[in-house]
């Protein structure tokens, strides 16, 4: 099954969020971590998720920093801020409503 | 396991990167992000730590295969002759298409006129025979011969083709072609400009006679060259700048209504003497000939008509500033009249072509980004990377 295109736009940013909550890491990284993560359910276009970063870094949600990777390269390494955990804290919620609200439709039509 | 890439493929990653340009002050820094993950996605092909999926592989053979255009051309020089067969079908086309349009709008614009002398009343019947029987014949001779020597040309060229040489027009780049085409058209004034012939006022015969007739040579070559680039045109990969084509057609063709509309009333003028007989010439200019379609001299008469009325009416027609500023509101006339109904039009039918050809891949690209800047998903529809 694929989720749709909105479905997964409109989360994006989120699980970027997420993934660097966890721990810092850098793009090529962070991609491989939620294709893996998503077993086919979606893939990103990885170029398009660069600019998610940078946007995230713009408000702040985020801080980069080069440092030298597992690998011995220089990569540039993503950062959660206490804003962005706000931000993730309030975006799950958000998230968590929306299925509640999806369970008890489905309950309420299964009745 | 490879840990690190050639130089001549990490100058291949970077030229990539560098098409990423955003701002001058920034794109070092995104560059060497994006080099980064390329070089990492790179390596991990390298040593099988990425799946190699179907699309993946898809990807890899496109590329290996090369590029279709190359290889559509290297096909055509195999087959030259087959190639140059459908070519000079469909220049055969062209032309029967361009001829039968200019008898058609002249043959109808001279209805036109007629009727709108009889319905107007202008008691000149007689004259509308005399000019029918001045007019229209040898407007019909003169299409006979047009299409007599144009298949006498186009045999010319299917003889060429047949002995494995291609036509003139087909050798020359679109370049030369366009840099030519520009030549004559200003040849083809100029010669209308310089020997300005009485027989190419209303009272003897309707106007682009004479213009077809004496430069007949120089318009065969400007249709030929003109067949030649919208050929090339036409089959340029990829295929979406077509659209440009339909919508440029669609204006110079839309262009033709207006013009009868406005032309009809001004020889009706001049026949009743409203007008001056040489009116028509005043900041008219020359047609452009046989360019593609009769709509195009019409268009193109109305666009340029500015030029000839400064530069050149004022000397030659006018000997008075009242009959220069006539001469210019005649052109801004034909200008609004002809133009802008052309262009309304054409922006319609372009539009609606240009969004049904897929061109807009840049607007859509630029949709996609700025749902991604809003945080949204890209358009995954030609996600190459798709896992199965």
């Amino acid at each position: 099954m694929k989720a749709q295109k909105e479905l997964v736009g409109a989360s994006t940013g989120l699980l970027i969020l997420s993934v660097l909550a966890k721990e810092a890491s850098y793009g090529y990284q962070i991609i491989k971590h939620i294709n893996a993560e998503a077993e086919g359910l979606f893939v990103w276009q990885e170029g398009t998720v660069y600019p998610v970063l940078h946007k995230l870094e713009k408000e702040k949600l985020v801080r980069a920093q080069w440092q030298q990777a597992d690998t011995g390269r220089e990569r540039k390494y993503y950062y959660i801020t206490a804003k962005g955990r706000d931000a993730l804290k309030a975006g799950t919620k958000e998230w968590n409503a929306f299925h509640a609200m999806m369970v008890r439709l489905k309950e309420a039509t299964n009745a | 396991m490879r840990d690190s890439v050639s130089p001549d493929i990490q100058a291949k990653l970077s030229a990539l990167c560098k098409q990423v340009s955003v701002a001058h002050d920034l794109d070092p820094e995104i560059q060497k992000e994006l080099y980064g993950h390329m070089e990492d996605k790179l390596l991990a092909y390298l040593n099988r730590e990425e799946p190699l999926t179907d699309e993946d592989a898809l990807i890899l053979v496109r590329e290996h295969f090369g590029d279709p255009a190359v290889i559509k051309d290297l096909f055509r020089r195999v087959h030259s002759w087959e190639s140059h067969v459908t070519v000079a079908r469909r220049v055969a086309a062209v032309f029967i298409v361009q001829f039968a349009l200019v008898a058609a709008v002249h043959v109808f614009h001279l209805a036109v006129y007629g009727f709108a002398m009889v319905w107007l009343g202008s008691g000149k019947e007689s004259e509308l025979l005399l000019f029918s029987l001045r007019a229209i014949w040898p407007w019909m001779t003169l299409y006979g011969l047009v299409i007599v020597t144009a298949w006498y040309f186009l045999r010319g060229w299917q003889q060429a083709i047949e002995r494995r040489e291609s036509p003139w027009f087909l050798r020359w780049t679109p370049a030369c072609l366009l840099g030519l085409l520009v030549l004559l058209y200003f040849v083809d004034h100029l010669a209308l400009i310089v020997k300005p012939s009485a027989e190419r006022q209303l009272s003897l015969f309707p106007e682009p006679l004479q213009m077809t007739w004496a430069l007949l040579a120089i318009q065969y070559v400007m249709t030929a060259a003109g067949c030649g680039l919208v050929l090339w045109w036409c089959d340029r990969p990829p295929r979406r700048p077509r659209a440009l084509l339909y919508a440029l057609l669609a204006w110079l063709a839309a262009g033709m209504a207006p013009m009868f509309l406005y032309n009809s009333p001004v020889h009706l003028m001049i026949t009743q003497e409203k007008l001056p007989l040489d009116f028509l010439a005043w900041g008219h200019g020359a047609s452009f000939g046989s360019f593609l379609v009769s709509g195009v001299e019409w268009n193109v008469t109305a666009l340029v008509s500015l030029r000839p009325a400064l530069l050149t009416t004022l000397p030659l027609y006018s000997s008075s500033f009242s009959a220069y500023f006539l001469s210019l509101g005649h052109s801004l006339l034909q200008l609004m009249q002809g133009l802008w109904p052309g262009i309304a039009f054409a922006v319609a039918y372009g539009g609606f072509r240009f969004w049904q050809s897929g061109a807009p891949i840049r607007l859509r690209f630029r949709r996609q980004f700025t749902q991604l800047i809003d945080a949204t998903y890209v358009d995954d529809k030609e996600d190459k990377g798709r896992r199965s």
